[in-house]
């Protein structure tokens, strides 16, 4: 190569380096001022919900009524105990409508013995257009489950299903394979209470593998010591105890977790429910109900409270870990493109001119420029023009600064929630903080370009999501592991053709 | 400064970030350790010694010698404050204001509930919720408490009227009927809760409230009475039916509801045909709640109404009505207006027992 030729490669790449560099000190720089902004939101939180008497007026029979909303396809294995964690949760006025939608499996023969379902005309109104609906049945033994028997039309389409039935003034949306600890309905509704303005409230997910569950209930909490599986813990605590806490300080959240995130009923019917043709449903049913509100009036703040706890299982294999996240960057693509009018407008306040640009422009375009960063250096050291020291410093501070954020969301936990209490699992956390930077974070780069590219040619899979069960406690032989019954497997299926997977691992995306 | 430099500091920066970040990590961790295990013993020392000193007023053993009582005092008193509230506030809250007197005298002695009085007059709200909540538990601190109720922060307003929903005197109840339109939501909720709790002691004062009242309070205090079904309250609905507001009237229809006989559901019928749906089908509610059969042929007329909502209503109060109502709805099947045809056919398909889609 001649001079003049790696002259100019030499060129391209510097301008790579220094945009690469720009990027890291904005992206970081806004990730300290998120954290700071959690720290005073969760002194706040603490000062406030610390004693139990703000929540036994929650239990007061002036409580609104809440309808849980649960899509089941294919859930024969797990739904009976999704179910019993239902009914444990203490709240005094809660219905809990289930959709068994179109599985092909014995889920509804399971719903049919187990709770004692008949079957009822019960009148409602068809405001949101749906599969057909083959029949309603009332549990005998639980007047407030409501099962709806439907034709296979994927989550969000079953979601609006029980939309049209619930009675609520709240409706919890959840995923059939999520457990909600027995108050997390009280601690949800505290928001609503707080503040008239706020339109949805999401909860703290948390991750189940490693911790042992017992009559679906949490009973021991434990870190997992699998890798993918442990990392996925400090980064489900980075992403909702900084990033989604710092964002209430911030302008407002853009994403509840489809497994676990509560609503207004009326607002989620007048913003015409849940979207058919978006990957990804849930941002987009958020950015749907924040723009709604700014552009017709009315409540518009989307608040994420630390709290509320639900559990679920992670997945413990690189391709399925791999094909989530790339989804998940599939549906972040989607949205950003379906909103792009939000994009530095003054009119949608401070959604248009900072909480949208970040996802838009941040979390985007993280994957490739940090991709790109890695291919310049690549490419530098080829052609022998690569400096060194200045490498091994930029990595060092991209990893350093990285896993600093992750220990101090670790010591906000170990100051507030103290989830995991024994010595060895704090080690493991901190194990699992340092490890995510080596090798972890390279595949979620990959991933997510993975997910972009399919975007780009319009693919719009969900893929395949295996899962073991949670880990069971049974009375008579406590820690003995028996997997709820088998894997559960989930078919694939595509966003086009209605027939999503209704349950998933997770709903909502980690980052910011 | 080159990107070298800046590099470097940056990375220097962040390595001490990190460091600092793992040793904090860990000292929190030791820290919380050292203190569990330096707390436990003495709280559960404390448990020992307050158990000790209920058990005579429990009756459950003779009464205690003095230098026993001095000794069990000296052991609760040497704890700290937190630890002293660790101890005394989990039982107290539990039980009724006069079973807490014990822990009360207490509380008295040992220093506590002063504490708890002081830091209700503390200008930081954080410090004076610690104190409300304190006061709530033990059931104390009425003069400070009272005042809370009246208090800057909503927090500190909703734990006070938490306190108040064990304190049914008159003047906490004239001021927790003030506060039922709080401008914020949770103390709001938490004023409606407490009087909801104060049960029959509140019937007299709502009744007057209602009578004498109107504006946005009305409609929480309507709420309030028809959670506690008195026929005190019926002068006070009849004259809400009659509010221009038909949020107004659907309560008065769900207060009525409650109150039940001849008279309101004459009442009611009269307002089957309010010139609101919402109304319209509150008073099909009520009517079917009160189960007054006489009147199923005009709510059978509803059937036909406009409204789905109302027609909804009406099918459902048929046949709370039971044998009456049913044979309406049998008989509305064949209607010459599909509508109500529709309906009636879709109502009759509900089993019976189950309940709730009526509410």
């Amino acid at each position: 190569m001649s001079a003049a030729a790696i002259g100019g490669v030499a060129g391209i790449i510097t301008v790579l380096e220094i945009f690469a560099i720009t990027f890291f000190v904005a992206l970081n720089g806004w990730y300290l001022v998120l954290l700071v902004g959690a720290a005073i939101e969760m002194r706040q939180h603490r000062l406030l919900a610390q004693g139990d008497t703000r929540m036994r007026i929650l239990g007061s029979p002036l409580a609104p009524r809440i309808s849980v909303l649960t899509a089941a396809f294919n859930e024969q294995a797990t739904i009976a105990e999704s179910l019993n964690s239902l009914f444990g949760l203490h709240y005094p006025n809660v219905e809990i409508v289930i959709v068994n939608d179109g599985s092909r499996d014995g889920t509804l023969d399971v719903l049919r013995n187990d709770f004692g379902l008949k079957r009822i005309h019960t009148i409602f109104r068809r405001v949101l257009a749906t599969q057909r609906v083959r029949g309603l049945y009332r549990s005998a033994a639980h007047p407030d489950l409501i099962v709806i028997d439907k034709e296979n039309g994927g989550r969000a389409d079953a979601m609006n299903a029980a939309l049209n039935v619930a009675t609520g003034d709240f409706v919890c949306v959840i995923d059939a394979d999520t457990l909600i600890e027995p108050d997390g309905l009280r601690r949800m509704l505290r928001p609503f209470l707080d503040s008239a303005d706020v339109l949805g409230v999401g909860g703290t997910i948390r991750i189940a593998n490693g911790s042992t569950f017992r009559d679906g209930r949490i009973v021991e909490t434990r870190v997992p010591r699998r890798p993918i599986a442990g990392i996925q813990v400090v980064e489900y605590l980075r992403a909702f105890l900084f990033g989604r806490l710092g964002w209430n300080r911030a302008g407002g959240n853009l994403i509840v977790s489809g497994a676990f995130g509560l609503f207004r009923r009326q607002a989620l019917i007048d913003v015409g429910g849940f979207c058919h043709d978006s990957i990804g449903e849930d941002f987009e049913l958020v950015m749907r109900l924040r723009t709604n509100a700014y552009e017709k009036g009315g409540p518009h703040r989307i608040v994420f409270t630390p709290d509320p706890v639900a559990w679920t299982e992670a997945p413990e294999s690189a391709a399925i870990l791999g094909r989530q996240r790339d989804r998940w960057h599939r549906g972040l693509t989607d949205v950003v493109l379906r909103y792009r009018r939000v994009l530095f407008n003054p009119k949608y306040r401070v959604m248009g001119v900072l909480v949208f640009p970040h996802y838009a422009i941040l979390e985007l375009l993280a994957p490739v420029v940090e991709a790109a960063g890695m291919l310049a250096l690549i490419a530098a050291a080829l052609l022998g023009i690569l400096n060194g020291p200045f490498a091994v410093l930029f990595f060092l501070a991209a990893w350093g600064f990285g896993a600093a954020l992750t220990l101090f969301t670790l010591l906000l936990e170990q100051l507030t929630f103290r989830r995991y209490e024994r010595l060895s699992d704090k080690l493991m956390l901190a194990v699992w903080t340092i490890a995510e930077g080596l090798g972890y974070r390279q595949m979620t780069v990959f991933w997510r370009l993975r997910g972009l590219w399919k975007f780009i040619l319009g693919r719009t899979e969900w893929g395949v999501m295996e899962r073991t069960g949670f880990q069971q406690q049974t009375p008579a032989q406590p820690g003995v592991q028996a997997a709820l019954a088998g894997a559960a497997t989930r078919s694939p299926a595509t966003v086009a053709a209605p027939t999503v997977p209704v349950s998933r691992v997770q709903a909502g995306r980690l980052a910011g | 400064m080159n990107a070298d430099a800046l590099v470097r500091v940056s990375a220097l920066i962040l390595q001490v970030a990190l460091g600092a970040g793992l040793a904090l990590l860990f000292a929190h961790a030791l820290a919380v350790i050292v203190v569990r295990r330096h707390r436990a013993p003495r709280i559960e020392r404390g448990q020992r010694a307050l158990y000790a000193l209920l058990q005579p007023v429990a009756g459950a053993r003779s009464p205690l010698a003095d230098h026993e009582r001095a000794g069990l005092f000296g052991h609760l008193a040497r704890l700290s404050g937190v630890e002293q509230e660790e101890v005394l506030a989990p039982i107290a809250q539990s039980l009724t204001p006069e079973a807490c007197e014990p822990i009360r005298s207490i509380a008295a002695e040992i220093g506590l509930l002063d504490r708890a009085m002081a830091w209700c007059r503390s200008p930081r709200w954080s410090t004076r919720l610690r104190g409300a909540r304190l006061c709530s538990a033990l059931c104390a601190g009425e003069s400070a408490m009272v005042h809370l109720l009246r208090d800057r922060h909503p927090a500190v307003r909703a734990q006070a009227a938490d306190w108040a929903a064990r304190h049914a005197t008159p003047d906490v109840v004239a001021r927790l009927l003030e506060m039922i339109d709080d401008p914020d939501a949770f103390s709001r909720f938490a004023v409606q809760d407490a009087l909801l709790r104060l049960g029959n002691d509140v019937v007299e004062p709502l009744a007057v409230f209602l009578e004498r009242r109107d504006g946005p309070a009305i409609e929480p205090a309507i709420s309030v009475a028809s959670a506690i079904p008195h026929p005190r309250f019926l002068a006070a609905a009849i004259r809400h039916s009659g509010s221009d507001r038909p949020a107004v009237r659907v309560r008065a229809m769900n207060l009525l509801g409650s109150i039940g006989g001849s008279e309101v559901a004459r009442l009611l019928v009269e307002h089957l045909e309010d010139g609101s749906p919402d109304v319209r089908a509150a008073a099909l509610r009520a009517l079917g709640r009160i189960g007054h059969w006489p009147r199923a042929p005009e709510m059978a007329d509803r059937m036909r109404d406009t409204s789905w909502d109302v027609r909804r209503a009406a099918g459902l109060a048929l046949r709370d009505l039971g044998s009456p109502g049913i044979l309406m709805l049998r008989r509305m099947t064949s209607d010459v207006n599909s509508f109500a045809a529709d309906m009636a056919t879709q109502v009759l398909d509900l089993p019976p027992g189950v309940g709730g889609e009526s509410s």
